[in-house]
């Protein structure tokens, strides 16, 4: 598989930290976000805001590091972030699949998710998306290289299903546009 | 046949009690718990005298009674767990080995970011998980 | 080496970095605003006019990475989240495309990306960031 091995050196080619750590401090700060806002509505938001932030600033990483060329199409873009971007920053690879008729929307099923080890959902936050923080990640990276995106869980672990799968759906492509008015 | 495990906190609190015997005399066997208190007091403060470093955790046979045996542990924190068992013939191995895939759970279930220290717990994937090491004690 | 403009895609300058300037005819901002609108449309130029490429919708397949005058030499970088970076240097200079791979990725990243305190899109000081390029550059020449 041609995109194992990019994925494999760019994982080895960035600073590891422990994975429980990393898991423990992402859970802490679910909790305190869920004790400061209360809502769970309003903590997904939070959540996918913050993952927002994280995106924005990642993508630059991302591109400094995984030696990947620019995608020409969202199939590929797809495949990279499955392949590459997942490998590369949380360790887990992920499988793309379910196009739909005209190639815009996909799903993005993950192996394994470490930052739901050790984690039960208590009946108060059913209503919880724990790990809405990828959803923001993803669209917020994808809008800086000109591509405005949903990215929604459509199988969560916690509440139920049996894997952890996000629906990626491509709005639009941003063209380039020269920002400065032609009479300055 | 282990009858009952249970696991008290740093103050003697309980926060966690699982019985296998039938389910009815829960308050005997937290009545026994209680009881096992004090020898783990007793325990801990002879092993500490004498120095012994190996296997600070397992503390051993508690105290006998007619029908019965338990035996404790206490983790680093002074969080202790206890085994009311019916057999009377166990291999300390096996006990010892029991008491450290019951830590094992333990740590998972407290990793849990919303379970709160100190509260009882009250996971059903923890009790699953308790039901499968008790049902293959004593089987390598 | 003369000096080093970083844009953002909205054509923000992120940061301006001189070593040796003599002349300078225009103000700070006039001067940038004429370099990102010329490096934006001889991007759009020599992709329009490439005669091999297959051009796919959203891909420019080529992009010019320098030229050279008399008196300077201009190398230009663009990454896929549209930051670019241009250093003008002497005209002797060969090729810096590995450079200013490594000034995008050891030194923007490193020291501006990952600071949290840092805004996307705004200009940024940051003393860091300058002793590491200051250092890099020396290490150049």
């Amino acid at each position: 598989m041609a995109p194992a091995k990019p994925g494999d050196a760019a994982f080895a080619n960035v600073d590891h930290v422990n994975a429980e750590l990393f898991t423990l401090t992402y859970g802490a700060m679910v909790r305190q976000l869920l004790t400061d806002f209360e809502d769970v509505e309003e903590v997904n938001k939070q959540l996918d805001t913050m993952g927002y932030n994280i995106g924005i600033r990642l993508i630059d990483d991302f591109l400094s590091k995984a030696n990947v060329t620019r995608c020409s199409e969202f199939r590929e873009t797809a495949d990279v972030i499955a392949k590459i971007g997942f490998k590369m920053f949380l360790g887990v690879t992920a499988t793309v699949s379910n196009w739909n008729a005209d190639f815009t929307e996909c799903s993005l099923v993950l192996d394994d998710n470490p930052l739901v080890d050790f984690v039960e959902l208590p009946e108060t936050c059913q209503g919880l998306y724990y790990c809405n923080v990828l959803c923001g990640v993803i669209r917020g990276a994808l809008e800086m290289v000109s591509m405005r995106t949903e990215v929604k869980w459509a199988r969560d672990m916690l509440r139920g299903d049996d894997a952890y799968e996000l629906r990626l759906k491509l709005i639009e492509h941003v063209a380039e546009e020269y920002p400065y008015k032609d009479d300055d | 046949m282990i009858l009952c495990v249970a696991i008290v906190g740093q103050q003697n609190n309980p926060l966690y009690l699982q019985s296998f015997a039938g389910g009815d005399d829960v308050l005997k066997f937290h009545y026994i718990v209680h009881c096992s208190l004090d020898v783990f007091d007793e325990k801990a403060s002879i092993l500490r005298r004498t120095g012994t470093n190996l296997n600070d955790n397992f503390l051993g046979l508690l105290y006998p009674a007619e029908d019965y045996k338990v035996y404790g542990y206490m983790t680093n924190t002074r969080v202790k767990f206890v085994l009311v068992t019916s057999d009377l013939e166990l291999k300390d191995l096996d006990i010892k080995t029991f008491f450290q895939r019951f830590h094992a759970a333990y740590i998972d279930v407290t990793s849990n970011p919303f379970h709160v220290p100190g509260k009882r717990i009250a996971s059903p994937m923890f009790r699953d998980r308790v039901k499968t090491i008790v049902s293959s004690f004593g089987q390598l | 080496m003369r000096c080093l403009y970083i844009f953002n895609r909205n054509g923000m300058c992120l940061h301006y970095h001189v070593w040796l300037r003599s002349l300078m005819t225009l103000s700070p901002q006039q001067d940038q605003k004429l370099m990102f609108g010329m490096l934006f449309s001889l991007n759009s130029f020599t992709a329009k006019i490439d005669p091999v490429s297959s051009g796919k919708e959203n891909n420019p397949p080529c992009s010019f990475y320098s030229f050279r005058t008399n008196t300077y030499k201009l190398h230009f970088m663009e990454t896929a989240s549209g930051i670019k970076i241009i250093l003008l240097t002497d005209p002797r200079i060969g090729d810096l495309r590995e450079a200013l791979m490594h000034i995008y990725s050891n030194i923007y990243v490193e020291y501006v990306v990952k600071n949290p305190l840092y805004s996307p899109g705004q200009p940024f000081r940051c003393e860091l960031f300058n002793m590491a390029l200051d250092h890099y550059v020396k290490t150049l020449q």
